[in-house]
Protein backbone atom coordinates (compact mmCIF):
# COMPACT_ATOMS: atom_id res chain seq x y z
CA UNK A 1 0.00 0.00 0.00
CA UNK A 2 0.92 3.43 -0.85
CA UNK A 3 1.81 5.34 2.39
CA UNK A 4 1.41 9.08 3.02
CA UNK A 5 4.79 9.83 3.16
CA UNK A 6 4.96 8.56 0.06
CA UNK A 7 2.44 10.66 -1.21
CA UNK A 8 4.17 13.48 -0.18
CA UNK A 9 7.27 12.56 -1.86
CA UNK A 10 5.66 11.79 -5.11
CA UNK A 11 4.22 15.15 -4.53
CA UNK A 12 7.09 16.75 -3.54
CA UNK A 13 9.11 15.47 -6.83
CA UNK A 14 7.20 16.62 -8.89
CA UNK A 15 7.24 19.99 -7.54
CA UNK A 16 11.02 19.74 -7.47
CA UNK A 17 11.24 18.51 -10.88
CA UNK A 18 9.09 21.74 -12.08
CA UNK A 19 11.84 23.81 -10.08
CA UNK A 20 14.62 22.67 -12.01
CA UNK A 21 12.83 22.66 -15.29
CA UNK A 22 12.33 26.53 -14.11
CA UNK A 23 16.18 26.74 -13.77
CA UNK A 24 16.82 25.33 -16.43
CA UNK A 25 14.47 27.83 -18.56
CA UNK A 26 12.35 25.41 -20.29
CA UNK A 27 9.95 26.10 -22.28
CA UNK A 28 6.42 27.13 -20.23
CA UNK A 29 4.16 24.19 -22.30
CA UNK A 30 6.97 22.35 -20.91
CA UNK A 31 6.65 22.39 -17.62
CA UNK A 32 3.82 20.48 -17.07
CA UNK A 33 4.73 17.29 -19.03
CA UNK A 34 8.34 17.63 -17.13
CA UNK A 35 6.92 17.71 -13.80
CA UNK A 36 5.13 14.70 -14.47
CA UNK A 37 8.10 13.08 -15.28
CA UNK A 38 9.62 13.55 -11.95
CA UNK A 39 6.70 12.16 -10.68
CA UNK A 40 6.45 8.65 -12.46
CA UNK A 41 10.23 8.08 -12.29
CA UNK A 42 9.84 8.52 -8.56
CA UNK A 43 6.80 6.58 -8.78
CA UNK A 44 8.64 3.46 -10.96
CA UNK A 45 11.40 3.71 -8.35
CA UNK A 46 9.04 3.06 -5.45
CA UNK A 47 7.42 0.24 -7.10
CA UNK A 48 10.45 -1.45 -8.03
CA UNK A 49 12.49 -0.76 -5.09
CA UNK A 50 9.25 -2.32 -2.92
CA UNK A 51 8.52 -5.44 -5.18
CA UNK A 52 12.13 -6.06 -4.95
CA UNK A 53 13.85 -3.79 -1.98
CA UNK A 54 16.50 -2.69 -4.38
CA UNK A 55 17.54 0.63 -4.59
CA UNK A 56 19.73 -0.14 -7.65
CA UNK A 57 16.63 -2.13 -9.77
CA UNK A 58 14.34 0.69 -8.83
CA UNK A 59 17.14 3.20 -9.80
CA UNK A 60 16.92 1.81 -13.01
CA UNK A 61 13.44 1.54 -13.79
CA UNK A 62 13.08 5.09 -12.90
CA UNK A 63 15.40 6.15 -15.64
CA UNK A 64 14.24 3.95 -18.16
CA UNK A 65 11.27 4.84 -17.39
CA UNK A 66 12.43 9.18 -17.81
CA UNK A 67 13.84 8.24 -20.98
CA UNK A 68 10.74 6.85 -22.67
CA UNK A 69 8.60 9.78 -21.46
CA UNK A 70 10.74 12.17 -22.40
CA UNK A 71 11.45 10.39 -26.04
CA UNK A 72 7.44 10.74 -26.15
CA UNK A 73 7.02 14.37 -25.30
CA UNK A 74 9.98 15.23 -27.19
CA UNK A 75 8.15 13.98 -30.32
CA UNK A 76 5.16 15.95 -29.11
CA UNK A 77 6.33 19.07 -28.54
CA UNK A 78 9.08 19.21 -31.02
CA UNK A 79 11.91 19.74 -28.64
CA UNK A 80 14.97 17.56 -27.83
CA UNK A 81 14.80 14.77 -25.31
CA UNK A 82 16.70 16.36 -23.00
CA UNK A 83 14.86 18.80 -22.19
CA UNK A 84 12.10 16.64 -20.68
CA UNK A 85 14.69 14.08 -19.42
CA UNK A 86 17.32 16.18 -17.27
CA UNK A 87 14.19 17.50 -15.46
CA UNK A 88 12.23 14.69 -15.12
CA UNK A 89 15.42 12.59 -13.66
CA UNK A 90 16.65 14.80 -10.61
CA UNK A 91 14.26 13.09 -8.30
CA UNK A 92 16.32 10.14 -8.66
CA UNK A 93 19.95 11.85 -7.66
CA UNK A 94 20.82 10.05 -4.62
CA UNK A 95 21.27 13.48 -2.86
CA UNK A 96 20.52 11.73 0.76
CA UNK A 97 23.46 9.18 -0.06
CA UNK A 98 25.93 11.91 -1.04
CA UNK A 99 24.98 13.47 2.52
CA UNK A 100 25.37 10.62 4.52
CA UNK A 101 28.48 9.47 2.53
CA UNK A 102 29.72 13.10 3.85
CA UNK A 103 28.20 12.57 7.25
CA UNK A 104 29.91 9.63 8.01
CA UNK A 105 32.93 10.50 6.96
CA UNK A 106 32.95 13.42 9.14
CA UNK A 107 32.23 11.59 12.46
CA UNK A 108 34.85 9.31 11.94
CA UNK A 109 32.40 6.32 10.73
CA UNK A 110 34.34 4.68 8.05
CA UNK A 111 32.54 1.42 7.47
CA UNK A 112 28.95 3.89 6.77
CA UNK A 113 31.12 6.18 5.03
CA UNK A 114 31.61 3.40 2.09
CA UNK A 115 28.44 1.85 2.41
CA UNK A 116 27.06 5.15 1.69
CA UNK A 117 29.47 5.84 -1.29
CA UNK A 118 28.52 3.29 -2.64
CA UNK A 119 24.87 3.58 -2.69
CA UNK A 120 25.79 7.12 -3.91
CA UNK A 121 28.01 5.98 -6.76
CA UNK A 122 25.78 2.73 -7.81
CA UNK A 123 22.67 4.66 -7.81
CA UNK A 124 24.12 7.16 -9.93
CA UNK A 125 25.60 4.48 -12.31
CA UNK A 126 22.16 2.96 -12.97
CA UNK A 127 20.66 6.07 -13.96
CA UNK A 128 23.35 6.33 -16.21
CA UNK A 129 22.50 3.20 -17.98
CA UNK A 130 18.73 3.43 -17.92
CA UNK A 131 18.96 6.69 -19.59
CA UNK A 132 21.81 6.03 -22.09
CA UNK A 133 20.04 2.44 -22.81
CA UNK A 134 16.87 4.27 -23.82
CA UNK A 135 18.34 7.13 -25.87
CA UNK A 136 20.74 4.48 -27.74
CA UNK A 137 18.10 2.32 -28.42
CA UNK A 138 15.82 5.15 -30.04
CA UNK A 139 19.01 6.69 -32.24
CA UNK A 140 19.59 2.87 -33.60
CA UNK A 141 15.79 2.75 -34.40
CA UNK A 142 16.20 6.25 -36.68
CA UNK A 143 19.66 4.68 -38.13
CA UNK A 144 17.21 2.06 -39.20
CA UNK A 145 14.60 3.71 -40.60
CA UNK A 146 17.11 5.94 -42.75
CA UNK B 1 31.12 41.31 -52.29
CA UNK B 2 28.15 39.61 -50.02
CA UNK B 3 27.43 36.59 -52.17
CA UNK B 4 26.89 34.12 -48.86
CA UNK B 5 22.75 34.66 -49.23
CA UNK B 6 19.66 34.03 -50.91
CA UNK B 7 20.05 32.67 -54.38
CA UNK B 8 23.28 32.61 -55.53
CA UNK B 9 24.71 30.85 -52.97
CA UNK B 10 26.02 27.99 -55.48
CA UNK B 11 28.92 31.16 -56.27
CA UNK B 12 32.05 30.46 -54.57
CA UNK B 13 32.36 33.54 -51.95
CA UNK B 14 35.38 35.63 -51.23
CA UNK B 15 37.37 34.72 -48.84
CA UNK B 16 36.53 37.80 -46.57
CA UNK B 17 32.79 36.70 -46.48
CA UNK B 18 33.50 33.09 -46.29
CA UNK B 19 35.32 34.13 -43.24
CA UNK B 20 32.82 36.23 -42.05
CA UNK B 21 29.88 33.41 -42.27
CA UNK B 22 32.37 30.71 -40.48
CA UNK B 23 33.09 33.28 -37.09
CA UNK B 24 29.21 33.37 -37.27
CA UNK B 25 29.05 29.88 -37.38
CA UNK B 26 31.68 29.25 -34.57
CA UNK B 27 29.44 32.01 -32.62
CA UNK B 28 26.45 29.77 -32.98
CA UNK B 29 28.22 26.29 -31.93
CA UNK B 30 29.72 28.14 -29.09
CA UNK B 31 26.75 29.24 -27.48
CA UNK B 32 24.63 25.85 -28.11
CA UNK B 33 28.00 24.27 -26.27
CA UNK B 34 27.53 26.82 -23.13
CA UNK B 35 23.77 26.22 -23.05
CA UNK B 36 24.18 23.03 -22.85
CA UNK B 37 23.52 21.54 -25.99
CA UNK B 38 24.69 17.63 -26.61
CA UNK B 39 28.12 17.20 -29.03
CA UNK B 40 26.12 15.55 -31.68
CA UNK B 41 23.50 18.11 -32.06
CA UNK B 42 26.00 20.90 -32.09
CA UNK B 43 28.13 19.30 -35.03
CA UNK B 44 24.67 18.61 -36.67
CA UNK B 45 23.23 21.78 -36.60
CA UNK B 46 26.83 23.54 -38.05
CA UNK B 47 27.21 21.18 -40.55
CA UNK B 48 23.17 21.52 -41.94
CA UNK B 49 24.13 25.47 -41.72
CA UNK B 50 27.23 25.28 -43.67
CA UNK B 51 25.48 22.82 -46.80
CA UNK B 52 22.54 25.22 -46.69
CA UNK B 53 25.08 28.27 -47.33
CA UNK B 54 26.86 26.25 -49.62
CA UNK B 55 29.35 25.01 -48.13
CA UNK B 56 31.36 21.41 -47.52
CA UNK B 57 31.47 21.30 -44.16
CA UNK B 58 33.65 19.46 -41.95
CA UNK B 59 33.32 19.38 -38.12
CA UNK B 60 34.49 18.73 -35.35
CA UNK B 61 33.20 19.34 -31.49
CA UNK B 62 34.54 18.63 -28.15
CA UNK B 63 33.67 20.05 -25.11
CA UNK B 64 35.74 23.22 -25.22
CA UNK B 65 36.68 23.55 -28.89
CA UNK B 66 35.01 23.53 -32.10
CA UNK B 67 37.08 22.76 -35.16
CA UNK B 68 35.57 23.52 -38.73
CA UNK B 69 36.50 23.80 -42.24
CA UNK B 70 34.70 24.97 -45.03
CA UNK B 71 35.07 24.29 -48.59
CA UNK B 72 33.19 26.29 -51.24
CA UNK B 73 34.18 24.48 -54.52
CA UNK B 74 30.96 26.56 -56.58
CA UNK B 75 28.44 24.53 -58.78
CA UNK B 76 27.70 20.77 -57.99
CA UNK B 77 27.94 19.61 -61.78
CA UNK B 78 31.34 21.37 -61.60
CA UNK B 79 30.51 24.58 -63.75
CA UNK B 80 30.45 28.03 -62.75
CA UNK B 81 34.14 27.23 -61.02
CA UNK B 82 35.75 29.77 -62.52
CA UNK B 83 36.61 31.73 -59.09
CA UNK B 84 38.50 28.47 -58.22
CA UNK B 85 37.32 26.69 -55.11
CA UNK B 86 38.08 28.36 -51.69
CA UNK B 87 39.16 26.27 -48.22
CA UNK B 88 38.73 28.19 -44.66
CA UNK B 89 39.02 26.68 -41.27
CA UNK B 90 38.87 28.22 -37.69
CA UNK B 91 39.32 26.93 -34.36
CA UNK B 92 37.33 28.61 -31.27
CA UNK B 93 37.97 27.52 -28.01
CA UNK B 94 34.82 27.47 -25.95
CA UNK B 95 34.63 28.62 -22.15
CA UNK B 96 33.27 26.46 -19.73
CA UNK B 97 29.73 27.65 -18.92
CA UNK B 98 27.62 24.37 -17.62
CA UNK B 99 24.65 26.23 -17.25
CA UNK B 100 22.11 24.29 -19.09
CA UNK B 101 19.24 26.83 -20.50
CA UNK B 102 16.90 25.04 -22.76
CA UNK B 103 15.04 29.02 -23.67
CA UNK B 104 18.37 29.97 -25.61
CA UNK B 105 18.79 26.59 -27.07
CA UNK B 106 15.81 26.42 -28.36
CA UNK B 107 16.26 30.22 -29.89
CA UNK B 108 19.11 29.17 -31.68
CA UNK B 109 17.75 25.90 -33.30
CA UNK B 110 14.86 28.32 -34.30
CA UNK B 111 17.04 30.40 -35.78
CA UNK B 112 19.18 27.23 -37.97
CA UNK B 113 16.08 26.08 -39.01
CA UNK B 114 15.18 29.39 -40.21
CA UNK B 115 18.41 29.90 -41.99
CA UNK B 116 18.60 26.36 -43.62
CA UNK B 117 15.25 26.68 -45.14
CA UNK B 118 16.22 29.91 -46.47
CA UNK B 119 19.55 31.71 -45.75
CA UNK B 120 19.28 35.20 -44.44
CA UNK B 121 21.99 37.45 -45.23
CA UNK B 122 25.20 37.38 -42.59
CA UNK B 123 24.80 41.01 -41.50
CA UNK B 124 20.86 39.62 -40.48
CA UNK B 125 22.28 36.44 -39.21
CA UNK B 126 24.77 38.57 -36.88
CA UNK B 127 22.17 40.64 -35.81
CA UNK B 128 19.90 37.82 -34.77
CA UNK B 129 22.60 36.02 -32.99
CA UNK B 130 23.56 39.00 -31.10
CA UNK B 131 19.97 39.29 -30.00
CA UNK B 132 20.25 35.69 -28.60
CA UNK B 133 23.36 36.33 -27.16
CA UNK B 134 21.85 39.22 -25.32
CA UNK B 135 18.69 37.73 -23.92
CA UNK B 136 19.45 37.02 -20.51
CA UNK B 137 18.04 35.33 -18.01
CA UNK B 138 15.46 36.07 -15.45
CA UNK B 139 17.07 36.33 -11.71
CA UNK B 140 13.08 36.10 -10.36
CA UNK B 141 12.64 32.80 -12.58
CA UNK B 142 16.12 31.29 -11.64
CA UNK B 143 15.22 32.11 -7.61
CA UNK B 144 11.76 30.67 -7.67
CA UNK B 145 12.40 27.60 -9.57
CA UNK B 146 15.88 27.25 -6.74
CA UNK B 147 13.67 27.96 -4.31
CA UNK B 148 11.08 25.27 -5.13
CA UNK B 149 13.80 22.98 -5.96
CA UNK B 150 15.60 23.37 -2.81
CA UNK B 151 11.81 23.33 -0.68
CA UNK B 152 10.73 20.14 -2.49
CA UNK B 153 13.79 18.13 -2.49
CA UNK B 154 14.17 19.03 1.50
CA UNK B 155 10.73 17.43 2.22
CA UNK B 156 11.24 14.84 -0.10
CA UNK B 157 14.11 13.22 2.00
CA UNK B 158 11.64 13.57 5.20
CA UNK B 159 12.31 17.01 6.43
CA UNK B 160 9.61 19.35 7.91
CA UNK B 161 8.20 22.01 5.84
CA UNK B 162 9.94 24.48 8.34
CA UNK B 163 13.09 22.59 6.67
CA UNK B 164 12.31 22.94 3.27
CA UNK B 165 11.12 26.67 4.34
CA UNK B 166 14.84 27.02 5.32
CA UNK B 167 16.51 25.44 2.35
CA UNK B 168 14.47 27.45 0.20
CA UNK B 169 16.09 30.43 1.86
CA UNK B 170 19.29 29.17 1.35
CA UNK B 171 18.92 28.88 -2.14
CA UNK B 172 18.52 32.65 -2.41
CA UNK B 173 22.18 32.85 -1.05
CA UNK B 174 23.22 30.13 -3.62
CA UNK B 175 21.93 32.29 -6.43
CA UNK B 176 22.95 35.23 -5.28
CA UNK B 177 26.78 33.67 -4.61
CA UNK B 178 26.25 32.25 -8.25
CA UNK B 179 25.26 35.93 -9.68
CA UNK B 180 28.21 37.67 -7.84
CA UNK B 181 31.33 35.31 -7.14
CA UNK B 182 30.19 32.86 -9.90
CA UNK B 183 30.95 35.60 -12.86
CA UNK B 184 34.47 36.00 -11.61
CA UNK B 185 35.61 32.09 -10.90
CA UNK B 186 38.32 31.00 -12.35
CA UNK B 187 38.64 27.63 -11.29
CA UNK B 188 35.19 25.33 -10.73
CA UNK B 189 36.63 23.28 -8.47
CA UNK B 190 37.51 25.90 -6.13
CA UNK B 191 34.37 27.48 -6.71
CA UNK B 192 32.18 24.82 -5.95
CA UNK B 193 34.28 23.94 -2.57
CA UNK B 194 34.02 27.59 -1.16
CA UNK B 195 30.17 27.67 -2.39
CA UNK B 196 29.28 24.81 -0.61
CA UNK B 197 31.37 25.64 2.26
CA UNK B 198 29.62 29.09 2.31
CA UNK B 199 26.61 27.08 2.33
CA UNK B 200 27.23 24.85 4.46
CA UNK B 201 28.24 26.99 7.40
CA UNK B 202 25.55 29.03 7.05
CA UNK B 203 22.64 25.98 7.14
CA UNK B 204 25.18 24.40 9.91
CA UNK B 205 24.60 27.88 11.96
CA UNK B 206 21.12 28.16 12.03
CA UNK B 207 20.92 24.44 13.23
CA UNK B 208 22.47 24.88 15.95
CA UNK B 209 20.61 28.30 16.62
CA UNK B 210 17.34 27.14 16.43
CA UNK B 211 17.60 23.54 16.70
CA UNK B 212 14.09 23.05 14.94
CA UNK B 213 15.74 22.57 12.21
CA UNK B 214 16.94 19.40 10.98
CA UNK B 215 20.56 19.74 9.72
CA UNK B 216 20.20 16.85 6.94
CA UNK B 217 17.16 17.76 5.60
CA UNK B 218 17.84 21.51 4.91
CA UNK B 219 21.78 20.59 3.84
CA UNK B 220 20.15 17.89 1.32
CA UNK B 221 17.72 20.33 -0.75
CA UNK B 222 20.68 22.37 -1.12
CA UNK B 223 23.10 19.70 -2.09
CA UNK B 224 20.51 18.73 -4.77
CA UNK B 225 20.50 22.02 -5.90
CA UNK B 226 24.58 22.57 -6.06
CA UNK B 227 25.49 19.15 -6.99
CA UNK B 228 26.80 17.92 -10.67
CA UNK B 229 24.29 14.70 -10.81
CA UNK B 230 22.84 15.76 -14.12
CA UNK B 231 26.22 16.51 -15.57
CA UNK B 232 27.46 12.64 -15.04
CA UNK B 233 24.52 11.73 -16.62
CA UNK B 234 24.42 13.22 -19.50
CA UNK B 235 28.45 12.49 -19.53
CA UNK B 236 27.43 9.02 -19.91
CA UNK B 237 24.66 9.77 -22.41
CA UNK B 238 27.49 11.09 -24.52
CA UNK B 239 29.78 8.20 -24.18
CA UNK B 240 27.11 6.01 -25.39
CA UNK B 241 26.05 7.58 -29.11
CA UNK B 242 30.05 7.98 -29.61
CA UNK B 243 31.15 10.95 -28.01
CA UNK B 244 33.64 9.30 -26.09
CA UNK B 245 36.27 11.75 -25.74
CA UNK B 246 33.71 14.57 -24.68
CA UNK B 247 31.70 12.36 -22.56
CA UNK B 248 34.88 11.37 -20.19
CA UNK B 249 36.37 15.06 -20.28
CA UNK B 250 32.99 15.85 -18.62
CA UNK B 251 32.45 12.48 -16.30
CA UNK B 252 35.95 13.48 -14.73
CA UNK B 253 34.92 17.22 -14.36
CA UNK B 254 31.64 16.30 -12.85
CA UNK B 255 33.28 13.65 -11.03
CA UNK B 256 35.65 16.47 -9.33
CA UNK B 257 33.15 18.85 -8.88
CA UNK B 258 30.90 16.26 -6.87
CA UNK B 259 34.27 15.78 -4.59
CA UNK B 260 34.58 19.36 -4.33
CA UNK B 261 31.17 19.62 -2.62
CA UNK B 262 31.87 16.97 -0.34
CA UNK B 263 34.86 18.79 0.50
CA UNK B 264 33.01 21.85 1.07
CA UNK B 265 29.77 20.21 2.86
CA UNK B 266 32.70 18.29 5.07
CA UNK B 267 34.12 21.45 6.21
CA UNK B 268 31.10 23.08 6.85
CA UNK B 269 29.54 20.22 9.21
CA UNK B 270 33.01 19.48 10.99
CA UNK B 271 32.88 23.16 11.78
CA UNK B 272 29.64 23.17 12.86
CA UNK B 273 28.56 20.07 14.68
Amino acid sequence: MITVKEIIQLFMAACGSMGFAIIFRIRKDSLFPAAIGGLGAWFFYLLVSKARGDYMAASLAGAIFCSLWSEFWARRKKQPATVFLIASVIPLIPGNALYQTMNSLVSGQFHDAWRWGLVTILTMVFIAIGTSLVSALFILKDRVRE
Amino acid sequence: MDNLSGKDMRLVPDYASGERFLELLLDLGEMMLQSGAEIGRVEDTLSRLARAYGAIPDVYVIVFSIVVTLRFTGNDTGKNTSAGSISITQTRRVDDRDSIDFMRLDQLNDLSRRCCRQPVALDKLSGELARIHKGKGNVRYLLLGSMMGAFSFSVFFGGSVLDGLAAALFSVLIVFIQNSLGRYSVNRILYTMIVSAIVGIGIGILCRAAPVFNRPMVMIGDIMLLNPGVTMINAVREMMVGNTISGEIRLIESTTWALALAAGFMLAIHLTA
